[in-house]
């Protein structure tokens, strides 16, 4: 009864060796033809990101749904800088330059849309190893974030 | 078209501040030898005795094209190298203390203010306009009369506001 038993196990046993190496070998064999559509977009986020010069560099998925337009900043410490900036603001401080960060935006330029007087406010965005308060700025008006890297001369939207 | 003082809209400009004033003279350089009065005596004291200052003097022909507006404010006030040359940066650089640096006031001086009124009322009023909230930033943190726009008058005017009562001493 046991010897029989044990048979059946070793059998059984055998007949899992054989479908797990056999399933190892596909696997190995054929990783791209096996899951095209998944790996087709992943490989143009991978590539978007590598023409940005930092493959890889992690950001959490809060910050893509919050700040969308921060993947048009070039990665590295540029975004590093203005994510830190953002996340100053979200948190209320404490800023860099207390006398020049949140003051009122008076969009004199209008670069960006019309809005009463007041609307808009604007934080530093520190430039690392820079003894003036140099060219970034964050810009923000209501939910809306803007980022401008040449003192105003632009902005990009980070935040619609 | 006549530019007397009475003729523009002011209250647009909110111009009650100390910030701007209109100088009686023909030329900064000979404001005590040809005008006349106690205007010219205050405004020779005040220069004397003024200190250090940021000083940028413009010309109507500044005022027309901003490109070399910008350009003339950046030489002539020193403001550093990633000045954005409009009109939001130059309120950005008019409130930084870092951009003054051991300079008193930034000092801006508009000659021959009657054709610069003709010729560019817009970018005047923009001057005029960033000048106030300018001063109205840096009088919110306590300290006064640290940018003033002297708009020279060729004409002698009673309604012109001399250089009485600034405190460039101060």
């Amino acid at each position: 009864m046991s010897k029989r038993f044990r048979l059946v196990v070793l059998v059984v046993l055998l007949i899992g060796v054989w479908a797990a190496t056999r399933k190892s070998n596909v696997s190995e064999g054929a990783p791209p033809r096996e899951t095209p559509t998944s790996s087709a977009p992943r490989e143009d986020a991978a590539g978007q990101e590598g023409a940005d010069g930092q493959p890889g560099s992690a950001k959490p998925s809060t910050v893509d749904k919050d700040y969308p337009g921060l993947a048009q900043v070039p990665a590295g410490e540029e975004r590093e800088a203005v994510l830190a900036t953002l996340l100053r603001i979200e948190r209320g401080g404490p800023f860099p330059y207390p006398n020049n960060d949140g003051v009122v935006f008076e969009n004199r330029e209008r670069r960006l849309p019309p809005k009463p007087r007041g609307f808009y406010r604007e934080y530093t965005v520190p430039t690392p190893g820079s003894r003036d308060r140099g060219a970034r700025r964050v810009v923000t008006g209501g939910q809306a974030r803007y980022y401008s890297r040449n003192h105003y001369k632009s902005f990009e939207t980070l935040t619609p | 078209m006549s530019h007397d003082l009475h003729d523009l809209q002011w209250s647009s400009f909110g111009v009650d501040a100390a910030a701007v004033r209109f100088v009686s003279a023909m030329d900064g350089a000979e404001v005590a030898d040809d005008a006349e009065g106690d205007e010219a005596e205050v405004a020779e004291g005040a220069w004397d005795d003024a200190p250090v200052v940021a000083v940028a003097r413009l010309s109507p022909d500044d005022l027309v094209a901003t490109e070399r507006l910008h350009a003339r404010l950046a030489e002539a006030l020193g403001l550093p190298s990633y000045y954005g040359a409009n009109w939001d940066a130059l309120l950005d650089v008019l409130t930084d203390d870092a951009v003054l640096g051991d300079r008193r006031a930034f000092v801006l001086i508009l000659d021959r203010g009657e054709e610069a009124f003709a010729r560019a009322p817009h970018a005047v009023g923009d001057l005029i306009a960033i000048v106030l909230d300018a001063d109205r930033r840096w009088r919110s943190h306590g300290r006064a009369d640290m940018v003033q726009l002297l708009i020279v008058w060729r004409r002698a005017d009673r309604r012109c506001i001399a250089l009485e009562g600034t405190d460039a001493t101060g």
